[in-house]
């Protein structure tokens, strides 16, 4: 199963053509190193992509709002929401602190899934937009395979960088690309305070690329952009940065102090893009 | 009194109960024929007419139904107010001549009120006073009105009487200073609202727009699309009116006056003047896709008017080469179509109140309020929000709990940080932790000078979630056994 990349069969056909490599203005980069080198040079910004979160969704609320304020398209930041959870309220001074300006976020609470797709469909029209950010609690069934379809096209179609954040199990969709974020450990400052945020960032679906690849994440609000971070109790990826499909990922270890049990053991060093080719679609 | 609940010529009375009796408010015409009036007992009254009907008098239903007159009403005229119990006044100043004169005017009146089943007392006079007062005593002339119309007081009738008057008209020809010196100003305020003397202004039930058109039919539209473009018709004439006086609309009335006198009435908002018909009309068709329930045409509309009653100058602007005013129009858009779609409450942005109390220091505004800057903060000073460290870490958790939510907290006494909290059931360890960032209560705003002390701790559990704790109060110093709460949640 682990062999060495030449010797995996050529990857099937795609469903749907892969995305032609766009000019890197066109796109969001990340880390700078191997999780770009996976997204081809950054996450396409004319493009919508979904964020699962666990728990209270933190996790994903912080990655939407990084992405939102590293995205170098002007303009504000709509935050869409079929309504407001018990999670708590997106606080301005919070958004201040991350380095953003609160007054680019404007939040909408359309009281349902289907005003929420409307209202996201409205606002995708509109080019002058920064990014798009449409969150739903729960399972969310009304979000299928058609909804995500219709918003990537229009996201391709007026360059609106859409963000969905869900809750729940993956379902089926026709996003760009599917992330998973929740909180890491922060580098300890002096006194052992929590350093910057950290969050361990996973892309486990590309539409027409590698997937299954994790990666700690640390947010620099001075830059308004990411580094790569390096997790406190896990060494491993310090090392090697990314984690391969099949090394015990997939079966999403829980909170527990070491995230990747078995990674040692099926780590590929230097981890070849090609080593996790999932066809998606 | 609106006939159908029974035939007009079956006498019929509404009653209410007045200290255990049934009092007659109100009478039909075949009822009053018979010779029972309001304010009689209904028990006398059946011993008069045994076959009386009668129902409990509804006040709130009378007051409604009136105002829903008034409103069908302002198809002759913009100036409509009611005036309960029983009627409304119509400013037909410079309307009477577009139904062809006041004869037919109030032909017109009449004939539509009577096909609804109302009876109608119309009168036509140079101030609203003295047309409620000849719609009321049924004469024709101002000066021939009963010294009734002047005082409902029965000792100032019984004088007026005394020095030999009868009319309104007898009173009006005695010099003011004597009537005054005699009766009091009360009465001459009175006689000057039944004539011309003083000026008496309308409270109307919507303020007259001054930019505003409509269009009447001889036969109803039943329609969707005759409305529509009729709509679209009257958007392009106000823009016109809008675009000569350098203004743009920010609130768009469209009234559809139904055959039968029902008014639908619609609004949309814009965030910035506007008076692009086209751009106008797409916020109309939202916030028809929008409505609850349907426009139900019935039998058609015959008259429909659209009124900008809230504008703005709006000058001709051209276009930047950078585009900025560009993006600027399309948002501003956006939210209109955002708001005509979801309604004005439902669009929101995050703005800054001058306190360190946290859950107060951030708030929701309205997005529609303050019209939308490009992408930046032009109304909103970045300077209001803290200044930021560089270098540092967060101070402030992105998502707030309002009110904070309360835990289960192991920490030092007296005031040590948190070691281990349970929230929503679950334990957590605390790896690291920040503080405390000591908060004060706002002494200086209560009258008592007390409020607890906040102690903010940013925690981080072993799993790397960070957390906004706090212990509300100082041990000893301001409470025996503090509470912990969690406060936020940090990236």
């Amino acid at each position: 199963m682990f062999a060495a990349p030449s010797l995996l069969p050529p990857p099937p056909l795609p469903l749907l053509p892969p995305l032609a490599p766009a000019k890197p203005m066109h796109r969001l980069a990340l880390d700078g190193g191997r999780l770009d080198a996976v997204l081809q040079g950054g996450l396409a910004l004319a493009a919508c992509h979904e964020i699962y979160g666990a728990g209270t969704g933190a996790g994903a609320t912080a990655f939407a709002l990084m992405l939102a304020l590293a995205c170098p398209r002007p303009g504000p930041i709509l935050w869409v929401a079929d309504g407001w959870d018990d999670n708590g309220m997106l606080h301005g001074a919070g958004l201040a602190e991350l380095g953003g300006d609160p007054a680019r976020l404007w939040l909408v609470a359309a009281g349902g899934v289907v005003p929420m797709l409307r209202a996201a469909g409205e606002a995708q029209r509109c080019a002058a937009l920064g990014t798009l950010v449409i969150e739903s609690h729960g399972e969310a069934k009304a979000i299928d395979l058609t909804v995500t379809r219709r918003l990537q096209l229009a996201a391709a179609a007026h360059g609106v960088f859409t963000l969905l954040l869900r809750s729940g199990q993956p379902r089926p969709s026709a996003c760009s690309s599917r992330w998973e974020a929740q909180p890491a450990p922060a580098r300890q400052l002096a006194a052992g305070a929590p350093g910057p945020p950290r969050l361990t960032i996973s892309l486990t679906r590309q539409r027409g690329g590698p997937a299954d690849i994790k990666q700690v994440l640390e947010w620099n609000r001075d830059r308004c952009s990411f580094q790569s971070g390096e997790s406190r109790h896990d060494t491993d990826a310090i090392r090697f940065g990314i984690t391969p499909i099949g090394a015990g990922f997939a079966r999403r270890p829980s909170n527990d102090a070491s995230p990747h049990p078995g990674a040692r053991a099926a780590v590929v060093a230097g981890g070849a893009a090609g080593a996790g080719w999932r066809r998606a679609g | 009194m609106r006939a159908g609940a029974a035939p007009a010529d079956t006498p019929l009375a509404l009653i209410a109960n007045d200290r255990g009796r049934q009092i007659i408010r109100a009478v039909n015409e075949a009822a009053l024929a018979e010779g029972i009036v309001p304010g009689l007992a209904l028990a006398d009254a059946r011993a008069r007419l045994p076959g009386l009907r009668a129902l409990p008098h509804d006040p709130a239903a009378d007051t409604a139904c009136l105002d829903w007159l008034a409103q069908g009403a302002t198809r002759w005229s913009p100036m409509v107010a009611a005036r309960p119990p029983h009627g409304f006044v119509i400013d037909i100043s410079g309307c009477a001549h577009l139904l062809g004169g006041e004869a037919s005017l109030v032909a017109d009146i009449v004939t539509r009120l009577h096909r609804l089943g109302f009876s109608v007392q119309p009168a036509l006079a140079a101030t609203p006073a003295a047309a409620l007062a000849l719609a009321r005593f049924g004469v024709e002339r101002t000066a021939h009105l009963p010294l009734a119309a002047l005082s409902d007081l029965e000792p100032v009738q019984i004088g007026l009487r005394r020095a030999g008057l009868r009319c309104v008209g007898d009173l009006a020809r005695l010099p003011r200073a004597a009537v005054a010196s005699r009766f009091g100003e009360a009465l001459l305020a009175a006689l000057d609202a039944l004539t011309e003397a003083a000026a008496q202004p309308l409270d109307p039930l919507q303020p007259a727009a001054e930019v505003m058109a409509e269009q009447r039919f001889a036969s109803p539209i039943v329609q969707h699309d005759a409305v529509r473009a009729v709509l679209e018709r009257l958007l392009l004439r106000c823009g016109a009116q809008l675009g000569a006086r350098g203004q743009g609309g920010r609130h768009f009335a469209l009234a559809l006056y139904r055959s039968d006198g029902h008014v639908a009435q619609l609004a949309v908002d814009t965030a910035e003047p506007q008076r692009d018909a086209r751009a106008v009309l797409r916020l109309f068709d939202e916030r028809i896709a929008a409505l609850n329930d349907p426009l139900d045409p019935g039998f058609g509309y015959d008259l429909v008017r659209l009124a900008v009653p809230i504008t703005a100058p709006l000058d001709e602007s051209q276009l930047g080469l950078d585009g900025g005013a560009l993006a600027e129009t399309q948002l501003s858009e956006l939210v209109d179509r955002l708001t005509a779609r979801l309604g004005r409450g439902r669009l929101r942005r995050l703005e800054h109140a001058d306190t360190h109390i946290p859950e107060q220091a951030s708030f929701l505004g309205s997005l529609a309020d303050c019209p939308p800057p490009g992408a930046t903060a032009r109304d909103c000073p970045a300077a209001a929000w803290p200044s930021l460290v560089p270098g540092e870490p967060p101070a402030r958790p992105i998502r707030l709990f309002d009110p904070p939510q309360p835990i289960e907290v192991l920490a030092e006494v007296p005031d040590g940080p948190p070691r281990r909290f349970r929230w929503r059931g679950r334990v957590h360890d605390v790896a690291a932790h920040e503080g405390p960032e000591r908060i004060a209560a706002q002494w200086w705003q209560r009258k008592d000078g007390a409020g607890l002390t906040r102690d903010y701790w940013r925690v981080e559990d072993a799993t790397g979630r960070r957390f906004w704790l706090f212990r509300h109060g100082l041990y000893e110093r301001e409470t025996a056994a503090p509470g912990w709460y969690l406060h936020g949640l940090f990236a």
